[in-house]
């Protein structure tokens, strides 16, 4: 039996007393891509961040390759450049050029010189369309520029596994399209994702596997044919029904 | 129904009339430009020309005009006072880069979660505590006639050594105190993503928190700088011959006190041009933040 990519077993996190995280099973394979989905503070992004090392959990184990997370805390530095994460709020740094931004990491974390460093971030900024934007600093582009370069910069540490927190909440609906068409493109790479999403269209068409968060349990996960077409659970069909409505 | 009822229709406007809307004259040739610069020259001629009427008539007047603005006073005092303010100068080039460096180091122990270092924290805020309320002028004395006394031959005796380590003593609580806001007031978020690409603690502080944090703080360290200027003018009651101390040796022998007008004259000289350039920053800050504000 081959080990999935990643394997969340039995995941708990609390903040004080309120679980947040209950029991958290999950597998995601290697070159998918898994969209979270679920009401807002239904933990979707708490998960996201637990994967990354930036919470605690209280309880339950996660593996990267095999490899438990949860036991290399102290190695927390090594284990984030191998799993890229991308904020709703872009946090890109308003201090460094788009430039500066996406190879900070790669020339302090990893010790690549600076001359190879920016020729690889040109060829992902290349890639992109986003190449003539490589001297700016970030308050001088449009949000969704800010968030592609966001997307970029995570890219250039070639991680394991991309984490997108709601990439696409905080901008205008004519840029969602712009930074959806990334992960699409990143998916056909084969870059293997977990998006926490609002996106019900972008899940059904881009997903391998959608997973309904409720109040931080794993209410339904499937294929996302069977889970839109077919929830199995009551939970998940009057969620889908009030987001299908509204939208 | 309502969709079918036209609405109103205006003409566009004609080319010379967009012309004539487009093409304002210059802001000086404006009626209310003109009006508000009038009304401000009246109101200031008022107020001021009040005041001077007032004190000309007050009847000490010749006598304090004669003690403080005498014109052969101020040409004779001010070789020896200008000699004095160069000390000052000298003072505060060397204080204020020390005044930066332990103000930042200072101000890293202060935020430091790390439980190792909480001895150096605990002496951090006990040191701001201590300098920031203890008077400039009592450390001065302190340290100007305490350490000398204690007659250890290996330290400078000094005084203006003395003077000073006490000014950047003292600057040094208030400068640490203002980076701290500075780091304290970047967002959590920022560190989240340094972190998240791997960077660990001290890098994301170093390459991320640090740099935005002190230029969030440019202006106020600025005006530290004003601060410190003025404050070598403390270091005159240990005795150096600074500018004040240089300005009251003439008005002892002179009985005239055009000298302190010299004195302050050159303090005010020194930190207009720096008041100048925080106002310049400060605008600066506020234009960047704004252009930053479109999400």
């Amino acid at each position: 039996m081959t080990m999935p990519l990643l394997r969340y077993e039995g995941v708990y996190k609390a903040y004080g007393r309120n679980v947040v995280l209950k029991n958290i099973n999950l597998d995601v394979e290697e070159h998918t891509v898994t969209c979270l989905i679920g009401p807002s503070g239904c933990g979707k992004s708490t998960l996201l961040r637990c994967t990354n090392l930036l919470e605690e959990i209280q309880a339950g184990d996660i593996l990267l390759r095999g490899e438990n997370l949860v036991t290399m805390r102290h190695r927390a530095d090594e284990i984030r450049r191998r799993i890229g994460m991308v904020f709703q709020s872009y946090n890109l740094f308003p201090h460094m050029t788009v430039m500066q931004n996406i190879t900070l990491a790669p020339r302090r974390v990893l010790g690549i010189p600076r001359s190879a460093a920016q020729a690889e971030a040109e060829i992902l900024l290349d890639r992109f369309n986003l190449l003539d934007k490589a001297g700016e600093y970030p308050d001088r582009l449009s949000g969704g520029q800010q968030q592609r370069v966001a997307v970029i910069r995570a890219l250039a540490m070639k991680p394991d596994l991309l984490l997108l927190d709601e990439i696409t909440s905080a901008l205008d609906p004519e840029m969602v399209g712009e930074v959806l068409d990334i992960i699409v493109e990143l998916k056909s790479l084969g870059m293997t994702m977990i998006l926490a999403t609002h996106q019900m269209g972008f899940a059904r068409n881009t997903a391998d596997q959608v997973v309904f968060l409720d109040r931080g349990e794993i209410v339904e996960r499937g294929d996302p044919k069977t889970f839109f077409d077919n929830p199995q659970q009551e939970r998940t069909r009057r969620f889908l029904d009030r987001i299908l409505t509204a939208t | 129904m309502s969709s079918q009822i036209a609405p109103a229709q205006r003409p566009p406007l004609t080319d010379e009339e967009l012309e004539r809307l487009l093409n304002t004259p210059p802001m000086w040739r404006q009626v209310p430009f003109l009006r508000s610069l009038l009304i401000a020259l009246g109101s200031t001629i008022l107020l001021f020309g009040g005041f001077a009427w007032l004190l000309a008539r007050s009847e000490g007047w010749e006598a304090v005009r004669v003690a403080f603005f005498s014109w052969p006073d101020f040409r004779e005092a001010w070789p020896k006072v200008w000699d004095g303010f160069k000390l000052n100068v000298k003072i505060f080039m060397i204080a204020e880069p020390i005044v930066l460096i332990f103000g930042l180091i200072l101000a890293i122990l202060r935020i430091t979660r790390n439980p190792v270092f909480f001895p150096l924290r605990a002496v951090s805020i006990f040191y701001i505590d201590l300098f920031r309320g203890a008077p400039a002028l009592l450390v001065i004395f302190m340290l100007g006639f305490g350490v000398p006394g204690l007659r250890i031959e290996s330290l400078p005796s000094s005084p203006v050594f003395w003077g000073t380590v006490a000014c950047i003593l003292t600057s040094s609580a208030y400068t640490a105190e203002t980076f701290r806001a500075g780091i304290e007031s970047v967002h959590p978020s920022q560190r989240a993503a340094a972190r998240s690409l791997g960077l660990t603690n001290t890098q994301a502080f170093i390459y991320i928190v640090l740099p935005q944090g002190i230029r969030a703080v440019i202006p106020p360290l600025l005006s530290g700088f004003v601060a410190l200027q003025k404050e070598t003018s403390l270091v005159s009651a240990i005795g150096p011959l600074e500018a004040t101390r240089q300005a009251q040796i003439y008005s002892a022998l002179n009985f005239n006190y055009t000298s302190y007008l010299v004195a302050a004259l050159l303090f005010i000289a020194i930190t207009v041009p720096l008041a100048r350039l925080t106002d310049y920053m400060l605008s600066r800050s506020a234009r960047l933040r704004q252009v930053g504000g479109d999400v």
